[in-house]
């Protein structure tokens, strides 16, 4: 994660910068084991919506790869490309749950 | 700052809370709502002196929220806030009147310095611009010379009576709450005055009735809306 950037973009308020990132330590496991689920029941634009929090999110903690994958999930929901959508999400959510791991060990 | 009134849309419920909190500790008073509904709604009931809108939003988009707001006020400055950073999304939220657009990650302070431009800005056009002509349905009323025009009859109106139509003209389609309407009279909130301000109203309406484009409804507990058909 790239504290940095998101301390700059709170304008150098620590307090606020541990607010997010603590949010984002709450709510991203949840949001990512979703995905899977609103894929199987085909709640497309459930599906989207979660995708693109979590784009926003990776983008303010600077976590550059994740928000590509989740941005084209997100795309691929929109144009209708539902194909390649199962792997892709297995392959994310494999990535993101190693990352999860390291960065908040229990 | 202090007598700002920012009305903050997003869905994204526990990060908005940190904008909202960084708003109001640069001084503004932030209405936050997290879904287009329930935000237009709140636009509805309230005065606003700028609006900050998430784009990507269940129930009602961004987009599509910001034409609803324009329909009811076409002055109230909108800032779109968006993941997306399409240059046709930023066409598309410029054409629909917004003043300004952040693409997230955005920096707080960014924000808010661009909040204060904007309405640095409309403050500007406000002074060189003193708005004395409403059009209230078909008929046409000018505060400065205190005449209504209803189906091309002239109604000379009195002080207090001009004063209230200009009022609930400047809260078309939004409540004019009684408490506003007696300030803006009388410069008071005295309850004596509740009963005048009655007796104003259906005067106004009286005026009013020939004009089938317009209607003065009566919200129980709350005030007056001047509904432009």
């Amino acid at each position: 994660m790239d504290l940095l950037f998101l301390k700059n973009l709170m304008n150098g308020d620590e307090l606020l910068v541990d607010r997010f990132v603590e949010i984002f330590r709450k709510q991203s496991r949840g949001q990512v084991a979703a995905l899977k689920p609103l894929l199987i029941r085909q709640q497309w634009e459930e599906l989207s919506n979660a995708a693109h929090s979590l784009k926003t999110q990776f983008n303010y903690l600077g976590l550059e790869t994740f928000a590509t994958q989740v941005k084209n999930i997100e795309e691929n929901v929109d144009n209708g490309d539902y194909h390649n959508l199962d792997k892709m999400i297995d392959i994310f959510e494999d990535d993101f749950r190693k990352f999860y791991d390291t960065e908040f060990p229990c | 700052m202090d007598d700002l009134h920012i009305l903050l849309i997003d869905d994204e419920v526990q990060y908005s809370e940190l904008t909202k909190e960084y708003l109001e500790m640069r001084g503004c008073k932030v209405t936050l709502k997290h879904d287009g509904l329930a935000g237009f709604e709140t636009f509805k009931q309230n005065q606003f002196d700028l609006c900050v809108l998430d784009v990507k939003m269940p129930k009602i988009d961004g987009f599509t929220l910001a034409e609803e707001i324009k329909s009811i006020d076409e002055c109230v400055p909108i800032i779109f806030l968006t993941g997306q950073s399409l240059k046709e999304d930023k066409i598309k939220g410029l054409t629909l009147g917004a003043d300004d657009y952040l693409t997230k990650p955005f920096s707080m302070e960014e924000l808010y310095l661009r909040i204060r431009v904007i309405l640095k800005r409309v403050k500007a056009q406000e002074k060189t611009k003193i708005v004395n002509e409403f059009k209230v349905g078909s008929s046409v009323f000018n505060s400065e010379l205190r005449e209504l025009s209803v189906l091309n009859k002239t109604i000379k109106l009195t002080s207090i009576e001009s004063k209230l139509l200009t009022l609930l003209c400047q809260y078309q389609n939004k409540v004019l709450t009684r408490d506003i309407a007696m300030l803006g009279i009388w410069g008071d909130e005295e309850h004596f005055r509740g009963y005048s301000l009655n007796v104003y109203v259906s005067k106004i309406r009286k005026f009013l009735k020939e004009d089938p484009m317009v209607e003065i409804l009566n919200l129980h507990g709350e005030g007056y809306k001047l509904i432009n058909k």
